[in-house]
């Protein structure tokens, strides 16, 4: 290699291999090869995915028999032999009540009105106070205070309220999931590209015109951020809450377990709290995100 | 009778009145003076070219004007009513595009007439055909990402052009990011609907050639602080000839002008002719 070519090296190699399709000169060449293209990630994607679950099953297994632990960390094998029993409802030493839908079922509901609650109010209200100073001048030291107590001190305050019911389960989600929906809210309308606001005023967008069609498609990214946290957190909470205060769902299940020291159904309630989890995720976030944020290739600052 | 008198009278009241304004704004080390003094007036349909160096004040005059900026001092009269805030009976193009990333081109366009609930379809009607004059009719349905540099500039300007009753538009360099040839396409298309239905525009720019092409009368501004430097009467009738002898002696007499005015030593010279007065 001689000194001149030198300079040429890096940028020879800074050319992406995408570049090269071979033959693909038409829209339709390129499409088709962005097709294949992006399967290929997907099927890569799945195929890391698995690898790591599997490592994790194995990891898992081995511990389980090694150290002869199958009282307290049943095998794998056995944890999905369960799941499988339990949703097929084969009541095999089934200790719980009714059958698990039922408990899923609850827990669902209760974690879905805590949610939708939370979302109706903080939603709107982060908007409000993240675009009004008045506004926030009153409320934000409110908030502030109360947003100090972690969710789990409420419930003894909801028993007392509300007795052992859904209601009282369905406060302490309430109160777990409003925060991460308010300040993130708040903040994404607080910190919206001056410009936008000016936009829409120029315009003629003025109170709620402008919130409906300004505000709230702008703040949308740091929304569905909130939102994310929020459902976790509502999951959390509703299975601590129905453990206290219940004596139906998931959360109750699990208590129930430990009682009779039945490792395996717990860790089998555990998982099916993760599949809910994962699904409702998928199912509000995943949606509304696709709608929105996708589609306008907006995000977070 | 005295109805047709008043009629008359809003006729020759120029639509802005601009006196003493002066404005501030906080920097990171002290106040920044970024307008000083600025008195002018915009009559009735002109079309008022301002140009002048980068920092002078033109963006900061203009937003005094639509409204999104309080002067620090002076008072500014819209059809001798005192601004007191933004709204669609002015059209405004930013500096930069500051489009809506969750609206399509279209109904960028439309936004300002559906603000105002014109109905329906005729707004639609309205923005697609101004979409199609600005050359954007083959993208009307894509998102603002999914457009070029220029592009949403061109949906900037046709979203102020859409308004129906703006009698004033307000454009800060609105083609500055747009190629040569498509710029002066955009400006004969900006003065031929300005000669249909004649409005009073204020456009910024930084481009003497534009100036001269578009403008009634141009004002040059001074930097440090941003006041009015001079007008210069542009009386060519249109459309005008980029190549005429006249057309290119008032841009070397503007563009020496403005050379001047950046260069500090002309503000001592002033200031000891003042006093020599
Ligand atoms: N929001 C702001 N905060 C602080 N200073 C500002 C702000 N906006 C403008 N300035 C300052 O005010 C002065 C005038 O700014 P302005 O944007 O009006 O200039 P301009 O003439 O439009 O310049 P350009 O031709 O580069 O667009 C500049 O010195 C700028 O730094
Ligand atoms: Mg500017």
């Amino acid at each position: 290699m001689t000194t001149q070519d030198a300079p040429y090296l890096p940028v020879r190699s800074a050319i992406p291999k995408t570049i090269a399709i071979k033959g693909a000169r038409s829209a339709e060449d390129f499409a088709d090869y962005e097709k294949t293209k992006k399967r290929k990630l997907m099927i890569r994607k799945l195929t890391r995915g698995t690898i790591g679950l599997v490592g994790l099953l194995v990891v898992w297994h081995l511990m389980s028999v090694a150290y002869d632990l199958q009282l307290i960390l049943p095998t794998p094998w056995a944890v999905l032999r369960r799941v499988g029993g339990m949703l097929m409802m084969d009541n095999t030493r089934w200790l719980y009540g009714p059958n698990v839908y039922t408990h899923l079922a609850v827990s669902f509901q209760r974690a879905m009105i805590g949610f939708g609650l939370a979302a109706v109010i903080a939603i709107p209200l982060g908007l409000l106070i993240g675009r009004v100073t008045s506004m926030r001048e009153f409320i934000q030291p409110i908030i502030t205070a109360f947003y100090q107590v972690p969710g789990i001190a409420w419930i003894p305050l909801a028993i007392l309220w509300f007795g052992l019911s859904d209601k009282a389960v369905i406060f302490v989600v309430f109160m777990t999931a409003f925060f991460p929906l308010y300040y993130s809210t708040e903040a994404g309308a607080r910190q919206i590209n001056p410009i936008l606001i000016d936009a829409g005023s120029c315009f003629g967008a003025k109170g709620f015109g402008m919130f409906y069609y300004v505000v709230l498609p702008a703040t949308v990214p740091h929304i569905t951020t909130g939102m994310r946290i929020a459902l976790g957190g509502a999951w959390r909470m509703i299975v601590a809450g129905e453990m206290l205060a219940s004596s139906q769902g998931i959360g109750y299940m699990l208590m129930e377990a430990r009682f009779h020291f039945r490792a395996v159904d717990l860790m089998t309630a555990m998982i099916l709290i993760s599949i809910i989890g994962y699904l409702t995720e998928l199912l509000i976030v995943r949606l509304i995100e696709k709608r929105t944020v996708e589609k306008w290739e907006i995000k977070t600052n | 009778m005295e109805r047709r008198m008043g009629a008359e009278m809003s006729q020759q009241n120029p639509i802005i009145r601009a006196e003493h304004v002066d404005h501030y704004y906080e920097g990171q080390n002290g106040w920044i003076h970024a307008l000083s003094d600025v008195s002018l007036e915009i009559p009735r349909k002109e079309f008022l070219c301002v140009i002048g160096p980068s920092g002078c004040g033109k963006s900061t005059f203009l937003k005094i004007i639509a409204g999104l900026v309080q002067p620090s001092s002076g008072t500014v009269l819209l059809n001798e009513a005192p601004i007191l805030g933004p709204g669609p009976d002015r059209g405004i193009v930013f500096q930069e595009p500051a489009l809506f990333a969750w609206r399509t081109v279209l109904e960028n366009v439309e936004f300002g007439l559906q603000m105002q609930k014109i109905p329906k379809a005729e707004t639609r009607k309205r923005a697609q055909s101004i979409l199609e004059i600005v050359g954007l009719g083959h993208v009307m349905n894509l998102y603002p990402y999914q457009l070029s540099g220029g592009m949403r500039h061109r949906v900037a300007v046709a979203r102020a052009w859409a308004l129906p009753n703006a009698d004033l538009l307000l454009m800060d360099e609105p083609f500055s990011a747009i190629d040569a040839i498509n710029r002066m396409t955009l400006q004969d298309y900006l003065i031929d609907t300005w000669m249909q239905e004649k409005r009073t525009v204020l456009y910024v720019t930084h481009d003497i050639d534009e100036a001269v092409y578009l403008a009634d009368r141009i004002l040059l501004m001074r930097p440090s602080p941003g006041r009015i430097g001079r007008y210069f009467q542009v009386d060519m009738p249109r459309k005008r000839d980029r190549n005429s002898a006249e057309f290119n002696a008032l841009k070397s007499l503007i563009t020496e002008e403005m050379h001047k005015s950046a260069d500090p030593s002309e503000d001592l010279l002033d200031a000891v002719a003042e006093i020599n007065q």
